[in-house]
């Protein structure tokens, strides 16, 4: 399969420097920019870049997803991104799109991207295509029609880029595993800022390492929206603790888990019109509270991840101020442990360093653990 | 000498210890101020209660630390998190009890414990000044009544006043708006321990209120604090003795617990 | 069982005792006792639709016009916010639902209602339980979240019409044909919910009401371009609950009728609501429900009158877009295409054309904790109204509800202080 950072043609060197694009949380059809030889630099937690900026234009209740992307899109010198793209994931994006776009002015091309909310019926999967085929015309107008072959190409690659990262879950699920999380999760993350064909390199790399036990291994579920603060992982393996399974908004929650969701996108890949293929998997991805899932699809999907990895409970690290998984949690923790299931919920932020009353509680949870 | 188990509470302002036989009978226990040298703290601690023991360290079987400080626990004791530790001292006192409210100078928290004893929730206020024993500080300063006369004066208060904020200098703020307005401080002081009462309910609904309920950590010792919270919950807490000595006493309990298994 | 309750309410809210005359107010306005009977009433009535008609809680900025159709009694739980944040229980009802797990960051008008539910605690004694649940994201996400939380804990269905934001001109066409679509798909629902066949002329005798409900409730804010000014923004707030909750039923707009021939007979007097008017100011954001009185006493003591809002001026924004001939597509327009849903650049546009045509020297922007869609962006908005129009400007951080984190004085100290570069 011919590598998407090849370029536009497939058949000749791709360019020195490929446009880039840095892209906000949460879901985006990646394909599209792929088959524009465009490389995709996801925003999540970059570490801080000070500038002050955010202060500038965001009140206090804006959480640090925001902060610190802006702060990096508005501190990137040249070579910076050539252009932004804003999914509409939450209120706080949104603004942060649009107050981009004004400081940008026509230096840089800022994207909007506005997938449909609360809905995946049939209207919504139609809505979805058209936003696709907006997204997709736009990318011709920046840089060119795409070249024949190049969106079927980057289609198989994202699907490709999928499979990998099921394999990689399916295998830690599976337990007696024992990559630590640290590097479990920087392979599962380069998929935000490597062509499809570098992280399905990296992510066969790992899967390819042997099996091995840890001498204490406790396998829980996380959930929220980045693993955080940053040497939490790190923290976490020091505990003994197996993130076994997760449903974080930028890893877990966009890992179809069986081959029956994959399934349906094979059937209409026979001739399909790629934009229809593309909204299908969006929406075939598991449930999301910046899609509005339903809180009870929300809730079968995390006991079925603590039920495939055997976890012995579920972890909720709430980024402060995302609304809209702090609004699902409370119904979440509640729903699991009826069901039985130990839950630990607590409140994190960005940064480089794990508070010690964080690991004060991780702690204590471990030990109320039957 | 009779081999004893013993446990270190280094907390950020206070290092506890308390010793025990090894049939569970307290024959120690020490309470001094930290300093940023915990590892030193800890040492002092532990060797007082040990010399109230009429013991020394050569008869200590096992050692569990707790609070901020548990890993800088002397002879290499094992570290256990205070909400292990406060339930697990809560229930040597009260072997029936559900709940534990612990306010300490730095946090506060809601236990719930299962039948058998094992936590089963907990909630914890660590991050925010409001709630815990360094709000009470604050407000017994701005009244002028030391942390000891704080409890005394709401117990005399005539009337209910609202203070309404959330946020440490918000309230000391609102303070002082009311004494400007001729409000006693006895009624100051009982709209204080409303205020934290209420964060204290909240932390208590997070985790599911049950009796027995045992209040622990220095703000026991506040008799109109612990009655606002009773009132507000409709629950009766028990109180014990001494009550900042609760997590030292679980880890103490759960050192002997270690020391058992290991001897078979 | 006779009903003692609801007699007893309404001659309370008929009966209340005249305000004192305060020198630095003009009359107060005769309709708000007609308002309040009407809201009272609302609000008592409420209880008997459970089990007699679907009950449906409503977001604010919903086409009720489709439930009206079907006959639905209707609850907005963010008027009922509202109204719990002037009788000062946002902090209690706020707790209930923190006590549930529910962050303290979250928006307090969400947070009243999840508390509400769990407790059932309110000024208004318990609202009917629902049977459904009508919810539109043009004025926020935050209400899908909200609505999903609900409808999760009372099991019942959430109709959801979905508003993609409006990023710029282009995004319009795709998102009113997607509304338009989503709309006429919810007729078959509505059906099958309410046990009711769709009767067109029924839909469009209420979207015709709806129609001139808002055109007069535009009228009526229009009526404070003049100067002086006959009413005031904190006046409009309180007389906005009509049009939010009741809008499409005849007694929205008998009341609006009412007071705009009163608010027109002021001004042909030249009656003014702050005789001692100096400088005129635009409000954005909503209202700080728990501190009108106050904050409206404060702006009078300096010569301030609030002649426009951005949050008022909402309802009366895209109403002329309903049309008869094409119900489905203009509804689909005038939710669509509200201004919360469209980009910054938009809203300094309207805010800027807001205080040219009611001629605001000053511009008081309302930080509310809980509504970031709002709020974020609000330095930007500033800093280009301050540019263009050299229009004077001050931050207010506050929210709609919690007072917990409300320092009056740190408030009072800011207004007085812009107040004063004013006068300069």
């Amino acid at each position: 399969m011919v590598p998407v950072s090849r370029g536009r043609d497939p058949g000749t060197p791709g360019p020195a420097t490929p446009t880039v694009a840095a892209v906000c949380p949460a879901r985006v059809p990646a394909e599209i920019f792929w088959a524009h030889g465009i490389r995709m630099i996801e925003l999540w937690d970059p570490p801080a870049v000070e500038t002050g900026h955010a202060a500038a234009h965001f009140p206090p209740m804006t959480c640090g997803v925001i902060r610190q992307g802006f702060d990096r899109l508005v501190a990137a010198r040249s070579p910076g991104p050539d252009m932004l793209l804003f999914p509409h994931t939450c209120d706080s994006l949104q603004n942060l799109g649009s107050l981009t776009r004004d400081l940008m002015g026509e230096s840089r091309p800022c994207l909007f991207f506005c997938p449909p909310t609360g809905r995946s019926d049939g209207t919504a999967e139609a809505f979805l295509e058209v936003q696709i085929g907006a997204l997709d015309a736009e990318l011709d107008r920046l840089e060119g029609p795409v070249p024949p072959g190049s969106l079927e190409c980057a289609l198989d690659w994202g699907k490709r880029r999928t499979q990998s990262l099921r394999a990689l879950y399916d295998r830690r699920a599976a337990g007696g595993w024992e990559v630590p999380n640290g590097r479990f999760y920087e392979t599962v993350r380069a998929c935000e800022h490597l062509w499809p064909e570098e992280a399905v390199a990296r992510m066969e790399a790992l899967l390819a390492e042997p099996s091995g036990d840890a001498p204490r291994n406790v396998p829980l579920v996380f959930s929220g929206v980045v693993p955080a603060p940053a040497d939490l992982l790190d923290r976490l393996d020091a505990l003994g603790v197996r993130i076994a399974e997760d449903d974080f908004m930028a890893c877990g929650r966009r890992v179809t888990r069986t081959e029956a969701q994959e399934r349906g996108d094979n059937q209409i890949e026979e001739g399909g019109n790629p934009c229809r293929i593309l909204a299908r998997r969006l929406l075939a991805a598991p449930p999301c509270s910046t899609v509005g899932s339903p809180i009870g699809e929300r809730l079968s999907f995390i006991e079925s991840l603590v039920a495939r990895s055997k976890s012995k409970g579920v972890v909720f690290l709430s980024l402060k101020f995302c609304e809209p998984d702090l609004f699902d949690v409370p119904s979440l923790a509640a729903g699991l442990k009826a069901r039985g299931i130990p839950v630990l919920s607590v409140d994190v932020e960005l940064g480089p360093a794990t508070p010690a009353g964080l690991v004060t509680r991780i702690e204590a949870f471990l030990e109320s653990l039957p | 000498m009779a081999i004893i188990a013993a446990g270190v509470d280094v907390g950020s302002l206070t290092a506890k210890a308390v010793v025990l036989t090894r049939e569970g009978r307290m024959v120690g226990e020490s309470l001094i101020d930290c300093t940023p040298d915990l590892k030193a703290s800890a040492r002092e601690a532990l060797s007082l209660a040990l010399k109230v023991a009429d013991a020394s360290e050569q008869d200590l079987a096992a050692v569990v630390g707790t609070g901020y400080g548990r890993g800088s626990v002397p002879r290499g004791g094992r570290a256990v998190t205070e909400i292990t530790c406060h339930a697990r001292g809560a229930r040597a006192l009260f072997p029936t009890v559900l709940l534990v409210v612990d306010v300490g100078g730095q946090d506060s928290k809601a236990i719930r414990l299962g039948p058998a004893g094992r936590v089963a929730d907990f909630a914890m206020n660590d991050k925010c000044a409001a709630g815990t024993g360094r709000f009470l500080n604050a407000m017994a300063q701005t009244l002028r009544t030391g942390i000891e006369g704080l409890g005394p004066a709401g117990l005399q208060s005539q009337a209910a006043l609202d203070l309404s904020s959330t946020c440490t200098v918000f309230a000391e703020s609102e303070v002082l708006s009311l004494i400007s307005q001729g409000a006693t401080v006895p009624d100051i002081a009982h709209a204080v321990h409303t205020a934290m009462a209420k964060r204290l309910a909240n932390l208590v609904r997070l985790v599911g209120a049950a009796e027995p309920a045992v209040f622990t950590g220095g703000g026991a010792l506040n008799g109109d604090l612990v009655g606002c919270l009773q009132s507000l919950l409709g629950l009766r807490f028990l109180i014990p003795e001494r009550p900042q000595m609760a997590g030292a006493l679980g880890a103490a309990h759960l050192a002997l617990e270690d020391m058992r298994r290991t001897a078979g | 069982m006779k009903d003692v309750v609801l007699p007893v309410l309404m001659a309370r809210s008929g009966r209340r005792r005249a305000p004192r005359a305060d020198p630095l107010f003009g009359p107060p306005l005769k309709s708000a006792a007609e308002l309040r009977r009407i809201m009272t009433r609302h609000y008592a009535l409420a209880p008997y639709a459970a089990g007699a008609r679907p009950v449906a809680w409503v977001t604010s900025g919903a086409p009720v016009e489709m439930l009206r159709a079907f006959g639905c009694y209707t609850v907005y739980p963010e008027n009922h916010g509202a109204v719990c944040g002037a009788r000062r229980m946002g902090p209690e009802l706020c707790a209930e639902a923190e006590a549930a797990g529910y962050s303290q960051d979250l928006c307090s008008y969400a947070k009243i209602d999840l508390g509400h539910a769990l407790s059932g605690k309110g000024p208004a004694g318990r609202l009917p339980r629902p049977d459904l649940l009508f919810c539109t994201n043009n004025i926020c996400q935050t209400v899908l979240y909200w609505y999903k939380a609900l409808a999760h804990r009372y099991g019942i269905p959430l109709l959801m019409l979905d508003a993609p934001y409006i990023s710029s001109a282009r995004d319009e066409g795709p998102a009113v044909a997607y509304l338009t679509d989503q709309l006429r798909g919810m007729v078959p629902e509505l059906e099958r919910l309410c046990r009711k066949a769709f009767c067109e002329e029924r839909f469009l005798e209420v979207l015709a009401a709806s129609r001139r409900a808002s055109g007069l409730w535009g009228e009526v804010l229009a009526t404070m371009k003049r100067r002086p000014a006959p009413m005031t923004v904190f006046d409009a707030f309180v007389h906005l609950a009509p049009v939010v909750s009741l809008r499409g039923l005849p007694v929205c707009e008998r009341y609006y009728k009412i007071l705009l021939a009163e608010l027109r007979a002021r001004a042909e007097a030249g009656v003014a609501a702050v005789p001692a008017e100096r400088h005129r100011i635009l409000w954005d954001n909503i209202a700080i429900w728990f501190a009108l009185k106050p904050l409206s006493r404060l702006f009078a003591e300096h010569g301030c009158v609030g002649v426009a809002a951005t949050y008022t001026s909402a309802w009366a924004e895209t109403a002329h877009m309903l049309d008869l001939k094409d119900p489905f597509g203009s509804l689909a327009r005038a939710y669509g295409l509200i201004f919360l849903n469209r980009d910054l650049g938009y809203r300094t546009r309207l805010m800027a054309s807001l205080a040219r045509e009611y001629e605001a020297d000053g511009l008081v922007l309302h930080s509310a904790r809980s509504c970031k869609p709002y709020s974020i962006g609000q330095y930007d908005l500033r800093r280009k109204l301050g540019e263009s129009l050299g229009l004077k400007s001050v931050v207010l951080e506050a929210d709609m509800t919690d007072f917990r984190i409300y320092s009056e004085e740190q408030v009072k100290t800011r207004l007085t202080a812009f107040f004063e570069t004013l006068e300069a």
